[in-house]
């Protein structure tokens, strides 16, 4: 079944640096999620929603229901949150940058794909995300020019 | 190869837990399940993407997979957000190819897995590497970002930029 397959040296490299990258977009949307609903700790919960609503990360819907067993409360839970999540979205001018980040708005398949094509230019929003992972790797497109 | 053992199937935790914490302020907590989740994801990444890639390569007929193919599956597969930036990172990883890449590449036939060249500090080695050869989507260029936003907003900020030197060495044999 298996045929003999050799790997170029350069690939465990490329792929280190592709799993830290992937590790970190992860985490930080993860992040994002725990924040909004004012907490500090990040949960299987936070990361699986990353997973529903991200089309790049489709292929890891198997492996959140051995982490979920609560997820359709939480998610209820969570949809009450995000209404008031939008009602301090004036007050609050820390909170303001993430609430134009594009996680918070993909709430419908319509979106996410106006979304999606909406991250592929630079936006005023991002200017707050700093830490965010696909913002870093623009920013080292600059400084490597 | 007689069964997969655990810590075969997963990339090892330790690891995957000092990378997030990379990326997250410094009051920011992980679960352990959490830790758990995002380990079984990026190994199971390894695979979608390294599949893809193998696929390529056969369906051409040929026996060495190459970054060229890692690079194609990415795109292919939605992380051409990815595929570019890395594009990028193996092109300057080729241009400081040398003395010192000939020696991670004698390591490499050693080991399964390639070592990389370890440094203390980006700038201990100016004539060999250029300005963020390696680690080059660490935290330095967003490290100003981080306190802009913490000037900018009221109450806590909360993004502390750290950066690891050691991150890139003694990675465990994958």
């Amino acid at each position: 079944m298996f045929t003999k397959q050799m790997i170029s040296s350069e690939i465990p490299m490329l792929m280190s640096k592709a799993c830290e990258i992937f590790i970190q977009e992860l985490t930080f949307r993860a992040w994002m999620h725990a924040e909004k609903n004012n907490k500090s700790i990040v949960q299987p919960c936070d990361v699986a929603k990353v997973i529903m609503q991200t089309d790049t990360m489709n292929f890891l819907t198997e492996i959140i229901p051995n982490n979920l067993g609560d997820f359709s409360v939480f998610d209820a839970k969570e949809e009450n949150i995000a209404n008031i999540a939008e009602e301090n979205e004036v007050s609050l001018s820390f909170t303001a940058g993430f609430m134009g980040n594009p996680m918070m708005k993909m709430d419908s398949e319509e979106n996410a794909g106006n979304i999606v094509e909406g991250n592929q230019a630079t936006l005023p929003y991002t200017s707050g995300f700093m830490g965010n992972p696909m913002n870093m790797m623009n920013m080292d497109n600059v400084r490597m020019k | 190869m007689a069964g997969v053992r655990e810590q075969d199937q997963y990339m090892p935790i330790a690891n995957v837990i000092r990378i997030m914490r990379r990326i997250l302020p410094a009051h920011a907590k992980i679960s352990d399940d959490a830790k758990e989740t995002i380990q079984e994801c990026v190994s199971e990444y390894i695979s979608f993407i390294t599949a893809e890639a193998n696929e390529r390569c056969q369906r051409e007929q040929r026996k060495t997979v190459t970054a060229e193919d890692v690079l194609w599956a990415m795109e292919k597969l939605g992380f051409d957000n990815y595929a570019h930036p890395l594009s990028l990172y193996l092109h300057r990883y080729r241009k400081t190819e040398g003395e010192p890449a000939s020696a991670r590449r004698a390591s490499a036939s050693a080991s399964p897995s390639m070592q990389m060249h370890p440094r203390t500090h980006p700038h201990s080695h100016p004539p060999n590497y250029s300005h963020h050869g390696f680690g080059m989507f660490d935290f330095d260029p967003s490290s100003q970002g981080f306190y802009r936003d913490d000037a900018s907003s009221s109450g806590s900020g909360g993004f502390v930029a750290s950066f690891d030197p050691y991150a890139n060495i003694k990675r465990d044999p994958l």
